[in-house]
């Protein structure tokens, strides 16, 4: 991206444009996957929108300043991604409540949500929202265990320790909807 | 070490992509690409806050309980007589007007403190929107005629610069304009205009929803009108 070559003639805006179509066609691969983490983390339509333009900007600067190297590879955008949902969160004053209460509530404006659903959707919403967001990563998004801890800012232990809390804490609260996944 | 041992849950995985996730505006992208490249700081989303939102709902509702069980209406719910407010009003409230409701909701003890709330329409309200303490209904099947301002009030915010200083009264022109796929659009025929301001010292939010995509000149004027009558105390 850096090395973006420069036309002859062009301006710093038509390069910079130009770079911009470039880094948005290497990201969108990835856009479908980096707006749901944001928003299952954020529990926010609105949070996870600034969250992701937030994200998406620092990215950006990034790779056109030079200030990185590396390609935008998917754990990457994720860290970023990551860390702009933890100043959403400072930056809102939101509390866990706030998240529980609006998934919640969203939810029901929604078509009628079949029972496991709703049910995954409140269980999921408890969870701290580190624990979150390891669950997402590995589960949902198929991160490896070093790529998650690299994306989150914690060691691999502590992703396997947020997994075996969060799958069971999950597990625990939806044997109603699917006793197989009863773990004990 | 068990624990630590690379296992993924694949079973769980699906069930979690099962939440729903709303849709990303239509120029999300557009919007973002004009932030990095003129180097501007990343703008909010145009949707209510919805910690913002969810608070105030919520102390509203709370409100319309505590009403309701002690058998009277939400604060001052009045229709074609409002509550009388005037520009001593020691409280966030929409002088009377003929053919205009509208509702103080009293916020409990706690929530009392920061915020107040004040809604009118000119419309008759609709469902349990008395009881409800929001104007969910009232908005969700507004005519095409219709239109509700909503105005909730704090002392002070977590981001007062996101609230520019205005003066009273406020206009639909100090905020801006969303006719169509904005977060929590009630109906879509429903367009609204977000006003955030910081006005008398205190910090307003206020949400004017209007019945079709594209208000008219006369149904802008009206809504001008009756935020003209909106009174805000200072703190």
């Amino acid at each position: 991206m850096s090395s973006y070559p420069r036309e002859p003639g062009a301006s710093q805006t038509s390069i910079d444009a130009a770079r911009w179509r470039q880094f948005e066609a290497a990201i969108r691969q990835h856009h479908g996957d980096l707006h749901a983490f944001a928003y299952r983390v954020l529990g926010g339509r609105s949070e996870a929108e600034d969250a992701l333009q937030a994200a998406y900007v620092k990215a950006f600067r990034a790779v056109r300043t030079g200030a990185i190297e590396q390609s935008l590879s998917r754990p990457w955008l994720f860290r970023v991604l990551y860390r702009c949902c933890v100043d959403e969160f400072r930056r809102t004053a939101r509390t866990e409540h706030d998240v529980l209460n609006e998934f919640t509530l969203a939810g029901r404006s929604e078509e009628e949500q079949p029972g496991l659903v709703s049910a995954i959707s409140r269980a999921f919403l408890e969870l701290p929202s580190p624990t979150r967001a390891a669950v997402l990563l590995v589960d949902v998004h198929g991160l490896s265990y070093d790529e998650a801890g690299a994306a989150l800012g914690v060691p691999r232990g502590t992703i396997a320790s947020r997994l075996n809390h969060g799958r069971a804490a999950l597990r625990r609260a939806l044997p109603e909807y699917a006793p197989e996944w009863r773990t004990s | 070490m068990t624990s630590e041992q690379e296992t993924r849950d694949i079973e769980l995985g699906e069930a979690i992509r099962r939440i729903p996730v709303p849709d990303l505006p239509d120029d999300f992208l557009a919007r973002t690409s004009k932030i990095a490249l003129h180097d501007e700081a990343p703008s909010r989303s145009g949707g209510v806050r919805s910690g913002h939102r969810w608070r105030i709902a919520a102390a509203v509702t709370a409100a319309a309980t505590v009403a309701a069980i002690a058998g009277g209406f939400i604060g001052a719910a009045v229709t074609h007589a409002p509550a009388p407010a005037s520009a001593a009003s020691p409280v966030l409230a929409f002088s009377p007007a003929s053919d205009w409701n509208s509702v103080v909701a009293p916020l409990p003890g706690k929530l009392q403190a920061n915020n107040e709330v004040a809604w009118a329409s000119n419309v008759p309200f609709q469902g349990g929107d008395l009881t409800s303490g929001w104007p969910t209904d009232t908005v969700k099947n507004l005519p095409a005629d219709g239109v509700v301002v909503f105005a909730s009030l704090a002392h002070t915010v977590d981001d007062p610069q996101n609230y520019p200083d205005r003066s009273a009264p406020l206009q639909l022109s100090d905020g801006y304009f969303l006719p169509s796929g904005y977060e929590g659009q009630p109906a879509p025929n429903v367009s609204l205009q977000m006003i955030y301001a910081h006005v008398n010292g205190q910090y307003v939010l206020v949400q004017v929803w209007f019945g079709q995509n594209a208000p008219t000149e006369a149904q802008r004027a009206e809504a001008d009108a009756e935020l003209a009558r909106l009174v805000i105390p200072t703190q």
